[in-house]
């Protein structure tokens, strides 16, 4: 097989498949990217048998054929090259041959017979979503995933649609919290559906640069596919029942906190310098319209941060684990977070003070 | 099962012809899920491998069945839930996450009830209301559970139930235990057996002698959080008097807090000797109902439906047949339907009336015996009289009931004769023994207190 590709297309698109690797002891191919020369295109495969990528990088192919090379070496060798270079690549007798202006290498490869096979996931109706919305969702609350092994249904995102009102939902909860962020789509014809994308799928998609407006998903067998312009993301879903959270919110609050996040955030985060093992923070609230952030430890000493809000209802006093609480403020967009909480052993609710897109409830810790 | 000994056999072929590498990714956490009509389905993980398995070894794997059976023409390939639930874990790199997990930590974060990672419940799915039959010999006890269901913890504290053996008492309890996790996801609901309860308390208390407490306070915790409590054969908690104590603190906390309780015994409070008197008066403030035994027509619903359930249809008569012969419990209709079924599996001819007759009177029934002397000895005891005076003369009520129910058993029980019977009681004429029996029959459909202190004396019997 030969071609001719830009190096910087090359670097670029291998650095993002040596993400989809496997590091499987069993079957070690999995750590190699599968390299295609097909009609016009160089294809990249690589998995992990739980997600797997397909990258189409344009190039001038004059013979066809496929071998694979180890992700790693290959990648972090192919950094080292000029990118604006042509590269040409031959492959003879297993040995992929690397040619640049001012480089010549030789590469061993691997034959791609043992390569695991991508599945074709027919391309029935898809859904449209839009793709810096959908990776914010995911990230919003990806925080909040279990990775508690007995419950394999909340080691990922559960993804919702509802037809009705053309909502996706993003939630993941590991029993401490529970986030949930809601997509807005255009109008379409598609019918409800929902699936639980593993959390290591997730953070790949979260990471994955494209500069597509909207992503195409696509519904197989315990499958979903990503359709990002030419490329393609491939991931198992979980089997599984997602539970039914709309019960555990509680409808009412006593006490509701108007704060400017990014004081809240900064409180928070300096005071946990002062927690104790048990990673907590204190959150008082007066009716004279400050919240006192607090944390003590027996051999740091203690501190105590007002920051101004506006209060209605009770006084109250709870304590949270601050990393919880800070991966819960951090998605809250606009500049204003609004905290709604009962008293000291039921869940809060934060969120952004002007829309209901993203909430997340917490759970706090246990006072003694 | 043979489906896993069939698959084993065939992994077995396919790994001296795959290397090593291929055979433990491809064919770990795969299994048959389905085989008929010449189709074999086979399980796998997921979508990679089942791609793998159709595309590279397809022709292998077929050709292995086809070498086991030569009526398999066809395997698929599907995916399913991994059976295996140690799969390497995905390496989540979320540093953060691994400190939540610290024990320490997690003592003092509370949790989403709802969400809850252990919803050790011990209930047996198998038991629901679709399943259970209601006849008049249950409806009392099923319309309370049901209304139970309907007004959670506001309606009758606790409901006990009891019954003899086999009856559908367990049945009962534990579907509505199922059907409240239905009903109202996120109430936690336990369902014990007394002796595991006592079990459980044993090994706390076992730890807290030797210094640690947590184990008691864990189980404090565990049971007094609990909104739906369900407790199977509590007559055996009448046998240890700190067991009941602790049940009692454990019963008391969930009554409080206005908590479902449902119980079941094989009698009535009254009757479990040793029982407390806090605990006693508890239960019978609640709603006390019996399951009796199923009458003619019910027996005939449950064969139907249970032989409906294991797919083989067995004319009525038949069924009519085993109704009439077994009296006494619906576990034993049960054992009696699977009996007939293996034994027409095994001889592969169609059922008669003779022979089900056959296989009837040799199975089971192994008559219980015991002697007329046993029974005059068991009736004198319970009533506290001497076993003279059940065969005098003397016509006073005090003794007459006594004197009845002996003739009432020594016909029922030992199938005596009415001359017999009323010889052997002094003389008396068989007409007298009739009457005796006719007015015995009588009261027990009105009388429950004379049917408790039947059950008592026959317990009684049988232990002599």
């Amino acid at each position: 097989m030969k071609g001719i590709v830009l190096a910087e297309h090359l670097q670029k698109y291998i650095a993002v498949a040596e993400r989809f690797t496997g590091k499987n002891i069993t079957l070690p191919i999995l750590g190699n990217i599968l390299i295609e020369f097909l009609d016009q295109k160089i294809r990249l495969t690589a998995t992990n048998l739980e997600i797997a990528c397909v990258l189409n990088i344009p190039a001038k192919i004059s013979k066809e054929g496929s071998i694979t090379v180890p992700a790693r070496a290959f990648s972090s060798y192919l950094q080292t090259l000029p990118p604006d270079d042509k590269v040409v690549l031959e492959e003879k007798e297993g040995v992929l041959y690397i040619e640049t202006n001012s480089v010549k290498s030789k590469v061993l490869t691997i034959p791609p017979k043992d390569f695991p096979l991508i599945p074709n996931i027919k391309k029935e109706k898809g859904i449209r979503l839009p793709v810096v919305e959908f990776q914010q969702g995911l990230q919003a609350v990806v925080s909040a995933v279990s990775t508690s092994q007995i419950k394999p249904e909340l080691n990922g995102v559960f993804i919702s649609y509802n037809s009705k009102d053309t909502i996706v939902t993003c939630a993941a909860t590991d029993s401490f919290r529970l986030a949930e962020k809601k997509i807005f789509t255009s109008k379409n014809e598609h019918s409800d559906f929902s699936f639980i994308l593993p959390v290591r799928s997730v953070q790949e998609i979260i990471h994955f640069q494209s500069q597509e407006k909207e992503v195409e998903c696509v519904f197989g067998d315990s499958q979903i596919k990503l359709i990002f312009g030419d490329h393609e993301i491939i991931s198992n879903t979980t089997t599984g029942t997602f539970p039914n959270y709309s019960g555990i919110i509680p409808k009412s609050f006593e006490t509701l906190i108007t704060v400017k996040k990014d004081e809240f955030i900064d409180a928070v985060r300096s005071t946990s310098f002062f927690s104790s093992k048990l990673q907590d923070v204190h959150v008082k609230v007066e009716s004279n319209n400050t919240v006192e952030v607090h944390a003590e430890n027996n051999e740091v000493g203690e501190t105590t941060i007002a920051v101004k809000g506006v209060i209605q209802g009770k006084p109250g006093y709870i304590s949270f684990n601050y990393k919880f609480l800070l991966d819960g403020l951090q998605p809250v967009t606009g500049n204003e977070v609004l905290i709604s909480m009962n008293n000291e052993s039921s869940p809060a609710l934060i969120k952004s003070s002007d829309n209901s897109a993203y909430i997340y409830l917490i759970m706090p810790l246990k006072n003694i | 099962m043979a489906h896993e000994d069939l698959w084993k056999s065939i992994l077995a072929d396919i790994e001296l012809q795959v290397s090593k590498a291929g055979f433990i990714t491809w064919f770990k956490q795969t299994s048959i899920v389905d085989m008929k009509d010449g189709a074999v389905t086979i399980g796998v993980p997921n979508g990679f491998a089942k791609e793998w398995l159709q595309n590279k070894y397809h022709k292998a794997i077929l050709h292995s069945f086809r070498n086991t059976s030569h009526t398999i023409k066809n395997v698929n390939y599907i995916i399913t839930k991994p059976v295996d639930p140690n799969t390497e874990p995905a390496p989540v790199s979320i540093k953060k996450k691994r400190e939540a997990t610290d024990p320490v930590i997690k003592e003092a974060q509370s949790e989403i009830r709802e969400l809850r990672v252990d919803p050790e419940t011990n209930l047996n799915p198998r038991y629901t209301f679709a399943n259970f039959i209601v006849g008049s010999f249950n409806e009392i006890a099923h319309a309370s559970i049901q209304s139970a269901l309907q007004n959670l913890g506001k309606s009758y504290e606790p409901i006990f139930v009891y019954g003899g053996v086999g009856l559908g008492k367990t049945h009962l309890i534990q579907a509505f235990g199922n059907e409240a996790m239905v009903k109202f996801p996120g109430t936690k609901v336990k369902y014990v057996t007394s002796e595991k309860f006592m079990g459980e308390l044993l090994d706390a208390y076992q730890d807290a002698q030797r210094q640690l407490p947590q184990k008691m306070d864990a189980l404090k915790d565990r049971y007094r959080s609990i909104d739906i409590f369900i407790v199977d054969d509590i007559q055996f908690l009448g046998k240890t008097e700190k067991m009941q104590e602790d049940f009692f603190h454990t019963f008391n906390a969930l009554y409080e807090k206005n908590k479902q309780i449902i119980i079941s015994s094989d009698r009535h409070p009254k009757a479990i000797p040793t029982l407390e008197e806090r605990l006693r008066s508890r239960f019978e403030g609640g709603f006390v109902c019996d399951i009796s035994a199923p009458d003619f027509e019910t027996r005939v619903l449950i064969l139907k439906m249970k032989a409906n359930e294991k797919k083989f249809p067995v004319p009525d008569e038949i069924i009519e047949y085993i109704a009439h012969s077994v009296k006494t419990n619906i576990r034993e209709l049960e054992g009696s339907l699977n009996r007939l079924i293996i034994n027409t599996k095994i001889s592969n001819s169609p059922l008669t009336i003779e022979e089900v007759k056959k296989l009837l009177s040799t199975s089971g029934n192994v008559k219980k015996f015991t002697t007329p002397k046993k029974i005059i000895k068991a009736v004198a005891e319970f009533y506290d009289i001497k076993e003279q005076e059940l065969i005098n003369q003397s016509r006073k009520q005090h003794f007459v009931k006594p004197r009845q129910l002996v003739m009432y058993l020594l016909r029922n029980e030992l199938s005596s004769s009415f001359p017999s019977i009323g010889e052997y009681l002094g003389g008396r004429d068989h007409s007298t023994v009739i009457h005796a029996c006719e007015k015995v029959t009588e009261d027990l459909k009105h009388n429950l207190n004379l049917e408790e202190e039947l059950r008592s004396i026959k317990d009684k019997i049988y232990k002599l």
